[in-house]
């Protein structure tokens, strides 16, 4: 064989040898990920350091959090709801937790967590020869499994996923009620992760914990306690920006006054002007990085309501993170908001006359029948159904969850606090009114921005009802309107 | 750029970087390790590139600073050991894998970019911060001590 000759052999030789380059990016994106994350703009580099290899070494969870985290598409897939989620898993940001209880022919596994300084993300699964489709509503208490701790979302959707299948729960722990300043104040070391365990059969086709399964919780297979420890102590500080700009929507100010950046969510907190005659409902927004990457607020919000009249109330509203992204520069763009006018907060009703007085902006009231001693008040609101630009799906994203609140007030002027939703309660629950509503559809399909709600009144013996409004008037950008984060 | 292309640039130049690394280091493992470093600092660093028509050359660099950077590292435990280039007969008589890895460095430099990872007269220069004519002359100089007889301009086409 001559020069040449070896030359060649030698080059296939090479390309045969020629790696994928997939993991290796993943690879690189991790380590950068985890580059940050380790680096504490509060702490000093050698005090995290030393904090990450006392954990290694002292505490389990981290420990675990350091080796290959089983399962990560499947946990990936129990999140696919969340971005910030999906992000923190993809760049190893999950605690591995080998927990498993059998009871009553059920084993539930809780297989990994993820854990900021407010949130909390369980991962488990179900196996069970007896029952062939469990579900479970969960809850997050003290160590002694007393006091529960902020509000834990059971996601409905996984309600239809085959015992086997990895599903996930998220609880935030530190809701606060800001006008007396209850609740957590931090993170605690351990907690009681309580799930109260089902079988599916009994939602019969019902995809949601109604209210008439609340009301009859000894029918649930079995509860099982998990201690959880969260070591709150590894956990990194959040991003903080301080923003500090206004801007005004139809006469009324608001200050986007600083943004506080976790690793699985993100708070902007604002400020409503005391000048402004309106109360600020809601806020739609989402920010943006420089690759046009978009990060939503997702309906989340909590009000600090001030005792006197001078100061003004910041309400901070929860979003998607990003976290795990290297932004170079973000901006914050608005989207639309909510108000409610003094003099507004309440949608009148006259049931025999049909008359409505302050309605929501964008609400109509349909129709007023009886039925079977039933009376349905119909109205429609519109929404606004926009696609998807992550999926190219379109999706609901509505001026409000709801154009009203679940309290109602009756005839005699009586606040009651529970309007029932769903349309299948059942007739022998004690239920005077309930409310229910879908996204209307064309022939195709397609959502038409239009949602459809129902108010059922059963033996109401008066001739108003008042709904509490969410909002009652809306705005939306017609031009982008934005500012500046970083 | 955006992340996605910096990927897809990443995939499609993998051969010549891989290549590039596997000839500098002479190992697969510590070509791959290699390639994983550069990157990483790659994705650290693509979003300062503002001229993306560079990107080729700019990965390479960083790839070969890495495999320097190896080298350096494995000097010190275990010296490499290169032939000078009045070393004719012991050239001819070791296989080309081996005379490749005993070329003196300012030579080797050259015959792997030019002639292994399939960049052009140019490129070479300006990745080993060189004159063109310099590049003319070592790669000439290297292609006689190998025994090569490759065209001036002539490369192995890439994948």
């Amino acid at each position: 064989m001559n020069r040449n000759d070896e030359f060649t052999e030698f080059m296939k030789e090479l390309d045969g040898g020629v790696p994928e380059i997939g993991e290796s990016i993943k690879r690189g994106s991790r380590r950068k990920a985890r580059k940050k994350f380790l680096y504490q703009p509060l702490m000093s580099l050698a005090a995290v350091f030393m904090l990450f290899v006392l954990s290694v070494n002292l505490c389990a969870p981290v420990a675990k959090a350091c080796a290959n985290i089983p399962f990560l598409k499947e946990l990936t897939k129990a999140v696919a709801f969340s971005k910030s989620l999906r992000d923190a898993i993809e760049n190893d940001y999950v605690q591995g937790v080998e927990l498993k209880q059998t009871k009553n022919g059920v084993t539930v596994e809780i297989v990994s967590m993820v854990v900021d300084q407010e949130n909390l993300t369980v991962f488990y699964r179900f196996e069970s020869d007896k029952y062939k489709h469990l579900i479970a509503n969960s809850k997050v208490l003290d160590e002694r499994g007393e006091d529960e701790f902020g509000y834990t979302e059971n996601e409905m959707s996984s309600y239809d996923c085959p015992n086997e299948e990895i599903r996930s729960v998220s609880a935030h722990l530190l809701l606060l009620n800001m006008t007396d300043n209850t609740g957590l104040e931090s993170m605690p070391e351990k907690v009681t992760f309580r799930m109260t365990v089902w079988d599916r059969q009994i939602f019969g086709n019902n995809n949601y914990l109604s209210d008439e399964i609340l009301q009859k919780g000894s029918e649930h297979i079995i509860t099982f306690d998990f201690l959880l420890d969260l070591s709150p102590e590894n956990m990194p500080q959040p991003v903080i920006y301080e923003v500090n700009q206004t801007i005004e929507i139809e006469e009324s100010k608001v200050t986007v006054k600083e943004i506080h950046v976790y690793p699985t969510f993100m708070w902007v907190t604002v400020e409503d002007s005391v000048e402004n005659v309106a109360s600020l409902g809601d806020l739609h927004f989402y920010v943006e990085n420089e690759d046009g990457e978009r990060f939503y607020n997702f309906g989340g919000a909590s009000w600090t309501i001030p005792t006197d009249t001078n100061t003004p109330v910041l309400i901070r509203f929860e979003a998607e993170s990003p976290y795990f992204t290297d932004s170079e520069s973000l901006k914050l763009v608005v989207t639309g908001a909510e108000w409610i006018e003094p003099e507004k907060e309440c949608t009148s009703v006259n049931l025999k006359t049909g008359e409505v007085k302050s309605l929501p902006e964008y609400v109509t009231l349909k129709e007023i029948k009886e039925l079977n001693g039933h009376t349905y008040v119909k109205f429609s609101q519109e929404c606004v159904a926009m696609a998807d630009e992550r999926t190219g799906e379109c999706i609901d994203r509505r001026l409000s969850s709801d154009p009203f609140t679940r309290e109602y007030y009756d005839g005699e002027g009586k606040l009651h606090g529970r309007i029932y939703v769903g349309q299948d309660t059942k007739e022998e629950l004690d239920w005077n009114v309930k409310w229910y509503g879908s996204m209307g559809r064309d022939e195709s399909d397609n959502l038409t921005g239009i949602y459809n709600c129902t108010l059922e009144l059963k033996d109401y013996p008066y001739e108003e009802i008042r709904l509490v409004n969410f909002y009652s008037d809306a705005w939306r950008a017609e031009e982008e309107v934005s500012l500046v984060i970083k | 750029m955006k992340k996605e292309e910096f990927t897809y640039r990443v995939e499609a130049i993998r051969g010549q970087l891989y290549k590039t690394a596997m000839l500098y280091l002479g190992s697969h493992a510590q070509a791959v390790d290699a390639l994983d470093e550069a990157i990483y600092k790659g994705l650290c660093g693509y979003k300062k590139l503002r001229k993306p028509e560079f990107f080729t050359t700019w990965m390479t660099r960083i790839l070969i600073n890495e495999c320097n950077n190896e080298l350096r590292r494995r000097k010190r435990t275990c010296p490499l050991e290169e032939l000078p280039e009045t070393a004719v007969e012991e050239f001819d008589s070791l296989p080309l894998k081996e005379a490749l890895q005993k070329l003196p460095k300012e030579l080797k430099d050259v015959v792997v970019l030019r002639y292994f990872s399939g960049f052009t007269l140019v490129e070479t220069a300006e990745l080993l911060n060189i004159p063109q004519g310099t590049v003319a002359t070592r790669q000439r100089k290297a292609l006689q001590l190998l025994r090569l007889e490759l065209g001036e301009e002539e490369s192995y086409e890439q994948k």
